[in-house]
């Protein structure tokens, strides 16, 4: 069994680099552009663009107070990204954005607690939050861990509700289906 | 009975690697539309509904093929192609997805008409699944009515709404009552559409997986095997759903 050792946060630089290779633990190849980026309220740790050529904007928050903070603060830098973005492309015209799709956040930090979590939901499909910590694996260099929270979010934070906008639609009525009731075979 | 797509993808067609020889198109017919359904390394009973869809499709007059990676088969292929319809185990070269596969090969595929419409079901693991459905026209989420099912799916249609992939669609299966397919409908949708801010497309609900997994034993198609069941009467609903967003009715 791997044992796992906590380690506190690197340095902006370290982490940002440390990052690069893990951000592909959350299920979406990432592209870094840049690290470090000034933005409008501090610096946007890395500048990254995604397989179908959005821009994805990564912020960390080194302590868990400052999560519901980094959620405003990615949404102030997002405002101005885009805008930004058109720029960069007539300077590096074969990035591969395509600044028509806007930009996603990808927001990290130690945890996010509810009021965090429940605003970066309120903010849409485009703002993914993840856990990251640092840590030793079997007395290795410590590396980054990161964790996607939108995967299986508590139950309290997704409204539960008819959708709204959703309807069910089939064309069969009940006699259309089997008379006689068989379990699944497929747990999927 | 445990079978898994590697026991039995052999039965359906063959195992097409990434220099498959097609003709080239020649026409300018409109381009070819892709289905994605998301699936399970493994997956039998997805796979199965996405044949069971390509041959639904297929007898609906479309042009129609599917594909799902290589890599699930553990046998020689065989070559069963119901209505031209087999199930095609297709490797993607590097930088390409099996999107574009279809694409490619939907497109350079004969048609018995110029008003024949063409379509790929492509079936595509679900952890692949974000960048690969952001081209597709239309996703697919095949989803039981058990909470691990459901949840599972939902984990799923974030994973592509995030990759910036349209709204997927929902199919339920394994529902013995449609307000059992309703409610199912509604917990996956729900979250989905408060993520997606917008509506989650239905595409009805499947019944009797037996009959689904029967179909790919024997080789034969539940539409065409058995065209009176409830399963083959539900798949027709199915399709005939997704045929009319795309626009192929």
């Amino acid at each position: 069994m791997s044992r796992l050792r906590p380690a506190p946060l690197p340095s902006p630089e370290r982490l940002r680099g440390a990052l690069r290779p893990a951000l592909a633990e959350l299920g979406r190849p990432l592209r870094v552009l840049a690290e470090g980026v000034d933005g409008i309220s501090g610096e946007i740790d890395l500048v990254a663009v995604d397989p179908g050529g959005t821009l994805v904007a990564v912020l960390v928050a080194r302590d868990p107070g400052e999560a519901l903070g980094l959620v405003a603060r990615g949404l102030a830098e997002r405002s101005s990204l885009p805008r930004r973005a058109e720029d960069w492309l007539k300077v590096a015209p074969d990035l591969g954005l395509r600044a028509e799709r806007g930009v996603d956040l990808l927001l990290l930090a130690p945890d996010f607690g509810a009021a965090a979590r429940a605003a970066a939901a309120e903010a849409g499909r485009s703002v993914q939050l993840a856990r990251l910590r640092f840590a030793a694996i079997d007395g290795g260099a410590p590396e980054p861990l990161l964790e996607s929270l939108e995967a299986a979010p508590p139950p309290a934070e997704v409204p539960r509700e008819r959708p709204r906008l959703s309807v069910f639609r089939s064309g069969l009525g009940e006699a259309d289906l089997p008379k006689s009731r068989i379990a699944s075979p497929a747990g999927g | 009975m445990a079978r898994t797509l590697g026991d039995v993808l052999h039965h359906f067609a063959p195992e097409l690697g990434p220099t498959d020889p097609r003709p080239a198109a020649s026409d300018d017919a409109p381009p070819p539309r892709v289905v994605a359904v998301a699936l399970e390394r493994g997956d039998l009973l997805r796979a199965a509904v996405l044949w069971n869809l390509a041959v639904e499709t297929a007898r609906a007059g479309a042009a129609c093929e599917a594909l799902v990676p290589v890599g699930t088969m553990t046998e020689a292929p065989g070559d069963a192609a119901p209505l031209g319809v087999g199930l095609i185990a297709a490797a993607p070269e590097p930088g390409e997805t099996l999107a574009d596969v279809a694409r490619q090969r939907a497109a350079a595929a004969p048609r018995a008409g110029s008003e024949q419409r063409r379509v790929a079901m492509v079936g595509v693991q679900a952890a692949d699944a974000g960048g690969l459905c952001a081209s597709v026209d239309l996703a697919l989420l095949v989803c039981g009515c058990d909470a691990a099912s459901r949840s599972r799916a939902e984990s799923v249609g974030r994973h592509l709404l995030r990759s910036g992939a349209p709204p997927p669609g929902i199919v339920i299966h394994g529902a013995h009552t449609l307000d059992e397919a309703r409610r199912a409908f509604e917990a996956v949708a729900c979250p989905l559409e408060h993520v997606a801010g917008e509506a989650i497309p239905s595409y009805g609900l499947l019944v009797d997986d037996l009959a689904l997994y029967r179909s790919v034993v024997e080789r034969r198609p539940v539409g065409l095997a058995r065209p009176q069941s409830p399963a083959a009467l539900a798949l027709a609903d199915v399709a005939a759903l997704v045929a009319a967003d795309l626009g192929l009715a």
